[in-house]
Formats: structure tokens, sequence, C-alpha cells
């Protein structure tokens, strides 16, 4: 299980190395729609791969019972919903503006393309939110629904007589 | 199973549906584009498939292993349906794919006659275990659902 965590690690690194590289390797425009709009691209088409990762990590740490890690990996995904809800809205502003530089006959393929990585970017960050929520509450001690129910001296379920 | 286990793989389910979703419209929008006319744009569309392949089998796996361990029924039967229907289609595209590689093998160059025959073997192998892989998946997933319902 150590070693799903170490592939996990190592798919997340070496994505968001590679997309490092190719954001640096051109001229970094902050402040240009056109260039936000585009490294939101880049982003959402490593959304997969980084989706791939994202599982190893979490599948192999609940598979350890690591419930510091477990809390850390929500912690990290509630946090990501927030940036990646944030990140939508602005892409979804910049693509209004860009639109405008779009040639008239590639404005449904301009369409198709931001209808698309907003769903998967709205789809992303719900579940993240979700599985941070969900993963929250199991780091954190028994479940709810479990608390108090620890087995008593003088009562008895009838489902633990060995008898029934 | 944990409690933390039967929490978090209803999220592996969801997950698995997005990268499918995700690769699902990559591809349909690539297959728009491409002109399935000619035997150079339908090998070409298999090809970009294939680049694909590793992101698509392991959400699938992610769905199978999920839907399992939870025994979500209508999930296991929508899965036994898909994997039927893709390896269906993948073997019946073997033969066509093959066809359309031979009638683009007279226009390749004797230098990159060996690179685009191994390319071709790749496809076609994957191709065929895509199918039978399909068709084994399909029937384990059936047989799942039936004891499942036994047990119950």
């Amino acid at each position: 299980m150590g070693v799903l965590f170490l592939a996990g690690l190592v798919i997340l690194l070496d994505q968001s190395a590679d997309l490092a590289a190719t954001l640096l390797s051109r001229k970094i425009e902050v402040s240009a729609p056109a260039w936000r709009f585009g490294v939101f691209g880049l982003v959402t088409a490593r959304t997969s791969t980084l989706l791939i990762g994202d599982v190893l990590l979490f599948a192999s740490v609940v598979m350890l019972q690591w419930r510091t890690m477990i809390r850390a990996l929500a912690a990290a995904h509630l946090l990501l919903a927030v940036a990646g809800l944030a990140g939508l809205i602005l892409f979804l502003l910049d693509a209004i503006q860009v639109r405008g530089g779009v040639p008239l006959q590639g404005t449904a393929a301009f369409t198709a393309a931001v209808v698309r990585a907003a769903l998967v970017t709205g789809a992303v960050v719900l579940t993240f939110a979700w599985a941070g929520i969900v993963a929250w509450r199991s780091g954190t001690g028994t479940p709810k629904g479990r608390r108090g129910s620890s087995p008593s001296l003088l009562v008895t379920d009838a489902r633990d007589r060995p008898d029934s | 199973m944990t409690p933390i286990e039967r929490r978090l793989l209803p999220v592996l389910v969801v997950i698995g549906s997005i990268i499918l979703l995700n690769q699902g419209l990559d591809l349909g929008s690539i297959a728009l584009g491409a002109d399935l006319e000619t035997s150079a744009g339908r090998v070409g569309l298999i090809a970009f498939l294939w680049t694909r392949a590793p992101v698509l089998f392991a959400a699938d796996a992610f769905l199978v292993l999920a839907a399992l361990r939870l025994n979500w029924t209508p999930v296991l039967a929508g899965l036994a349906v898909g994997h039927l229907l893709v390896g269906l289609a993948a073997l019946a595209g073997a033969p066509q794919f093959l066809a359309d590689a031979g009638r683009m093998a007279g226009s390749v160059t004797l230098p990159q006659i060996t690179g685009f025959r191994i390319t071709v073997a790749r496809l076609l192998a994957m191709l065929l275990v895509a199918g039978i892989g399909g068709l084994i998946a399909s029937g384990s997933l059936v047989q799942a659902l039936r004891g499942g319902r036994k047990a119950a």
C-alpha cells in the first residue's frame, strides 16, 4: 500500500512539474485574459491523470488507516474545491472576453471547448468538496452514528448472543 | 468493509465517471473533426484512442472495483452492458482497421515501414485486447450480479 501512495505522489508531482515547465517556457502574463484562459485549459487537459494520482493517494491512505494523512488530504481537497470554484468563475469571465477575438468560423468549437472545460471543472469541484467533507469526518475519531454504542457489560444485543 | 471505505467508495465511482466523461468528450470532439471517409482518418482516430487507453483503463478499473465492493446492482448492470458494447465494437472494428492499414501501407516510404508495421501491430493488439477483455469483463460482471442477487 505504501508503494501505491508513492505511485500516486509521483504521478501528481510529475504532472505538476510538466505543467510548470510548459507554463515557464512561455511568457507569463497574468493580467492577460487569453493567458489565464490558456492556463486553465492546460490544467483541465490534465485533469484525468491528476485524478488518477489523487485516487491512488486517497486509496492507499484509507487502506493504511493514516488518519492524520486522511485529514491533510481532506483539507487539501476542500482548499482545491474553493480554488477550483474561483478559477472556474474567472475562466468563464475570461472566456467571454476572449470570445470577441475568436474568428466567426471557430466560435462553435470555442464554445464547445469552454462548455466541456466548465462541465469537467464543475464536476471536479463538487467531487472534491464532497470527498473533502467525507474524508474530514472519517479522519476525526469515531463516526457520529457509532458514538456511544460500545458494548455494555450489563445489556447485550440479542445478535451478540452465541445461541442466536 | 470499514466505515471510511464505505463513505469514500462512492467518491471513487464519481471520479471514475468524471474521467470517462472528460476523455469521452475529448474523443468525441476529435472524432467529429476527423475525416472518417478516408483510411488515414480512421487509422488516426484509433491511434488517438490508443494514447488515451491507459487513463480509460484506470477509470474503468476504479468504477468496477468500487461498484463491486459496494455491490451497486444498477451500476454493475450498466458496466456489464457498457463492456459488452465496447468489446463488440472493438472486435467489429478490427478487420476494418486492418484493411485501412493495408491500404495505407502502399503509401508509406521504405525507412518508415518498420515503424508503421509495429504501430499497426500495437493498435491491432489493443483492439483485440479491448474486444476480448470487454466480453470477459461483461461476463464476469453478469456473474457478480447473479452472485449478489443470490446472496441477497
